[in-house]
């Protein structure tokens, strides 16, 4: 069942909990909310494309530096580069690693939209994935008790993930102001903030 | 087959425009590119799911681009996500309930054996304690299971294994009942302690492995940071990556290395997989034993002092045999009730 590299690991572990952050902050220095979601995902592909990814100790600081080296490289191409375009060395914001309040009902909503996400489905479809990622039964048992065959569950399956997926990306944290916002409102109350060098 | 999977994969690109791009907004050429990489990952991830998938093509796929491997991350994440449904939809929890049978998956069985272990476990940390709301998850022999606990934190539970947990305010209990675990925990998730017997694991960021092995507790600490407690009156111990503690009911802790072979060793049971460094054949097939319903049995005592390596599906001892009888001539006779090993 487990199917991912140690570096997919790393990464899901050290790098993707901070994804809200990552496109926060992307957003103030390209001061653009689908160029903050693009930046973000090329940071994360030169990420997965470092070799010595075991060397890098503070992946988040990483990505970080890596977004605003992709900020500076954009602007420099566009050739006309306002003062106030360019970004400043912001302060980075520092987090718990244990979720607070916020998190947990971020975490709450998060699991209605998807649970809403599911329901939008098409009725097979959405029979499968819930029987087989909600209720966790075998393929095989799925096929069994619907009376389809093994690759009709597959099928299924697949467009099921896939629909989720699209679901999902239009709904990055960039398109969620309000969620920023109380964000923001949060980090301002933050002490711990460390200058990004 | 397994090209089968790859050439529909790869044959996606024409079919998934007349599928999916209905929407009448004329969709961005990098839009369109992302779309058919994330429906190559679900692809992908539901044929490793059924057993179709050629692994080797599903490896080449991912190895092509950053940006393959980056989607078959976020699918098997949003996966992981679904399961935490299990909890919040009622509708979800009822067709659970009716369902019936499975002798291997029933959650209804589960839930039955939930109630029942209606008790608390008084001993050790204290506060801690299971109650009749506790989960349960089984294993037979033979089987796998990945559960997830809560957000980012998951379990894989290992042949012929057993645990229960709980959640008690913002903490989860994990109690490792019978068999293995190895339990992964991710930034931002609740705290979270493994219970084996008298040891308690509180896992920092980490993946640690615990076995429960005929009264003894093995804990593996895989990456990252965990702290040990031995009993309810010694004092923690951190345990730094790739550390090791046995821990014996009766007798002191001890703690060692963890070398890079002991590491993939323990990392390749998760992957169905068997890994021996050159142990004696006696205690290579105990290990096997665990994972197989037919038991493999050495006829000749000698043969239990041969040494030897490899990697081997922990399901199929086929080829494993094959290499006994290859490297030492040692026969395997299939017998209806067990393999018996012999040089005759």
């Amino acid at each position: 069942m487990t199917w991912l590299r140690p570096i997919d690991i790393w990464f899901a572990q050290r790098v993707l909990p901070y994804e809200n952050l990552f496109v926060r902050q992307a957003r103030r220095w390209s001061k653009n909310a689908e160029e903050a979601t693009d930046l973000v995902q090329e940071a994360y592909l030169k990420l997965l494309e470092c070799e010595d990814w075991r060397g890098i100790r503070d992946p988040r600081a990483y990505v970080l530096k890596t977004i605003r080296n992709l900020v500076l490289q954009r602007i420099r191409r566009s050739q006309v580069v306002a003062i106030e375009d360019i970004p400043t060395p912001e302060f980075f914001e520092t987090r718990d690693e244990a979720p607070g309040a916020f998190d947990i009902v971020a975490g709450r909503e998060a699991l209605a939209h998807l649970l809403a996400d599911v329901e939008q489905l098409p009725p097979a479809c959405r029979r499968v994935i819930q029987m087989r990622k909600i209720e966790e039964l075998g393929p095989k048992e799925i096929a069994r008790r619907l009376g389809i065959s093994l690759s009709t569950v597959e099928t299924h399956l697949a467009r099921g993930m896939h629909q989720l997926m699209k679901m999902r990306r239009n709904v990055t944290p960039a398109h969620r102001s309000d969620e920023a916002d109380r964000l923001d409102q949060q980090e301002k109350n933050e002490k711990r903030i460390f200058p990004l060098r | 087959m397994k090209s089968l999977t790859r050439k529909r994969v790869s044959g996606i690109t024409g079919a998934m425009h007349h599928r999916y791009c209905t929407d009448p907004v004329v969709m961005d050429r990098a839009v369109g590119q992302q779309d058919e990489i994330d429906y190559q990952a679900a692809a992908w991830l539901a044929a490793l799911e059924c057993g179709t998938a050629d692994r080797g093509a599903f490896e080449q796929w991912r190895a092509n681009s950053a940006a393959h491997a980056l989607a078959f991350i976020r699918a098997a994440q949003l996966s992981d996500s679904l399961a935490l449904l299990r909890d919040a939809s009622p509708e979800a929890g009822a067709a659970v309930a009716d369902s019936e049978r499975g002798p291997t998956t029933s959650r209804r069985k589960l839930l039955k054996n939930g109630a029942l272990a209606a008790l608390c476990i008084g001993a050790g940390v204290a506060g801690w304690s299971l109650t009749a709301t506790a989960r349960n998850a089984r294993t037979e022999v033979g089987e796998r299971r990945r559960i997830v606990i809560a957000d980012g934190i998951s379990v894989e539970l290992n042949t012929d294994s057993h645990i229960r947990w709980d959640k008690e305010k913002d903490r989860y209990d994990v109690e490792l009942v019978q068999g293995e675990l190895l339990i992964e925990r991710r930034s931002g998730s609740a705290r979270c302690t493994v219970h084996c017997a008298d040891t308690h694991i509180e896992p920092a960021l980490a993946r640690v492995n615990a076995r429960l092995n005929a009264g003894t507790v093995e804990v593996a600490v895989l990456s990252g940071t965990a702290l040990i407690q031995g009993s309810a009156s010694a004092s923690p111990t951190r345990i730094e990556s790739g550390r090791w503690t046995n821990n014996s009911v009766k007798g002191s802790p001890r703690i060692a290395p963890l070398s890079v072979e002991e590491i993939d060793a323990i990392e390749a049971w998760p992957r169905g997989e068997l890994q021996f460094n050159g142990e004696r054949l006696a205690d290579a097939v105990r290990e096997y034993n665990r994972y197989l319903a037919r038991p493999i049995v050495i006829a000749d005592p000698a043969i239990g002092e041969l040494r030897l390596g490899g990697r081997f599906s922990s399901t199929d001892p086929g080829d494993f045999l094959n290499a006994l009888n290859t490297i030492y001539q040692v026969q395997a006779h299939m017998e209806s009730r067990r393999i018996r090993l012999s040089r005759t």
